[in-house]
């Protein structure tokens, strides 16, 4: 019974005041679970918990609690409630912990460090992630290598970097190979405990389409289309899931075809090493042990150092990449569509997948996909065409043998 | 999320007889590996941690709800 289905079936019992209905997420990205109640109509209260401190392998889990806070029944059915549950009497706890509702005190956490133990830079990192805004999050990261380094093969200690990485990633204060450090992050973390399917899921968000068991994130479009409908405005994203988040998945690996002409196969358009155009990549690998693919993400943002911006008046950018022999890839020319307007600083991604021969167990390979872009360096300043490679390496796969199977 | 069949996995992990909520052993025995995950179960009172709230509001516990029986959800919008 998902939650949608456990509002509908206890709807009376709130309206009548006699059960209350809370959440807590636990997604990277909150405000997408905030649309997701918009959209179902759910006004209840909501936590988040984007670092997993409660620690489940799983969700959904539901649970039913006393009016003391003592779990009564775990993943209870909905026709069960009301006669196990709403009608029974509890006793009362002989003790009942105290709770101060307020952010953690930041300084005295950060006085605790002196200590000097990984346990108390690792709950200073948590509460600077979680409490203490973006612009934090670079302190918050150097507060999780502090605890790694006492206690480096700490799983959580992996997966909550992980998360501050990907959060900085998404935020303007984004650092080079931010999103490549949280997939290496959160694969550590797996690595040291295979059935954390919380963990393994924040890999597998951005991950390959042969990694998937459904398209996550394909019901936020169709939301918003139904709230605007409904005649409300839809809750804002901070990102709008695309690419991995919303592709949907695949049985076997579905090779581009390889009549596709190359666009600049002598290699004669000139250069661009980022002076206009600051290209970042993340592999993001199949978090299965077998018949593996790996999913690449190429972000190109125009460099605001020297004003650049994109001519979207000339053709669209597009991207060309070429396997190896015995390596196969989802497709080798991505085309970006121009938006409407004649210039634009906005950020453009490319995502492609590609899987490798057998036995990819030893050698990393690096693949030399290029994009070819209209650029215009400063408003009124000259616009050119120009051409940036970017080489990509990919992973062996060979740590991922003894990992489980996810479906 | 229409799929919410990882529910039924946090079923398997209840086990009774835990009185708090900490870290496990998914197995026992010499190769099994390391287990990081929590369970929830019967008797035990819920952790009383403090997040953020979704809707913008004051930091919230599971606490706040005393007083009246609760359906609390754990879940994602994937």
């Amino acid at each position: 019974m998902h939650v949608p289905g456990w509002h509908e079936a206890t709807k009376r019992w709130q309206e009548e005041g006699k059960l209350q209905m809370a959440g807590i997420i636990v997604e990277q990205h909150p405000d997408r679970a905030r649309l997701f109640m918009q959209w179902k109509q759910m006004r209840w209260p909501i936590l988040v918990d984007s670092l997993n401190l409660l620690g489940p392998a799983a969700v959904p889990i539901t649970l039913a609690i006393d009016e003391y806070g003592v779990i009564r029944m775990v993943n209870p059915k909905p026709e069960e409630i009301h006669q196990k549950f709403l009608n029974r009497t509890f006793a009362k706890p002989a003790r009942l912990p105290t709770v101060k509702d307020i952010a953690p005190d930041l300084r005295s956490l950060k006085e605790a460090t002196r200590q000097g133990t990984a346990a108390a830079w690792e709950t200073y990192a948590n509460a600077l992630v979680e409490w203490a805004g973006p612009e934090r999050l670079g302190e918050a990261i150097e507060a999780y290598e502090h605890a790694l380094r006492l206690e480096p093969d700490t799983g959580p200690f992996h997966f909550h970097l992980g998360v501050a990485y990907r959060k900085r990633y998404d935020s303007d204060f984004r650092q080079p190979k931010d999103f490549q450090k949280a997939v290496e992050r959160w694969s550590a973390a797996l690595e040291t405990d295979p059935n954390q399917y919380i963990w393994r899921r924040r890999i597998k968000q951005y991950g390959p389409r042969l990694d998937k068991p459904y398209s996550y994130y394909d019901w936020v479009a169709t939301a918003q289309k139904e709230i605007v409908a409904r005649g409300e405005t839809p809750a804002p994203l901070s990102v709008e899931p695309a690419g991995a988040e919303i592709a949907h998945p695949e049985k076997t690996f579905a090779t581009a075809a390889a009549n596709v002409k190359e666009p600049d196969p002598l290699g004669r358009i000139l250069r661009d090493d980022g002076r206009f155009i600051k290209v970042e990549t993340a592999v993001v690998p199949d978090t299965r042990a077998e018949d593996v693919a790996d999913r690449v993400h190429v972000v190109f943002r125009p460099n605001p150092a020297n004003k650049a911006h994109w001519n979207n008046e000339a053709g669209n950018m597009v991207f060309w990449v070429s396997p190896p022999p015995g390596w196969g890839v989802s497709q080798r020319l991505v085309t970006v569509p121009n938006p409407p307007q004649p210039v634009s600083k906005e950020s453009r991604e490319v995502e492609f997948e590609v899987r490798g021969p057998a036995g990819r167990r030893t050698q990393p390979l690096t693949l030399r996909p290029y994009a070819l872009y209209y650029v215009c360096e400063d408003v009124n300043g000259v616009c050119m065409y120009r051409r940036q490679d970017v080489p990509i390496v990919i992973a062996p796969h060979e740590l991922k043998q003894g990992s489980e199977r996810s479906r | 999320m229409r799929k919410w069949i990882w529910g039924t996995i946090a079923i398997g992990l209840v086990t009774a007889g835990v009185t708090e909520i900490m870290p496990t052993r998914a197995a026992e025995g010499a190769t099994a590996p390391k287990s990081y995950s929590v369970r929830f179960h019967e008797g035990q009172m819920f952790p009383t941690m403090v997040f953020p709230s979704l809707q913008g509001g004051r930091p919230g516990s599971v606490a706040d709800f005393r007083g009246k029986k609760l359906i609390l959800h754990l879940f994602a919008s994937w």
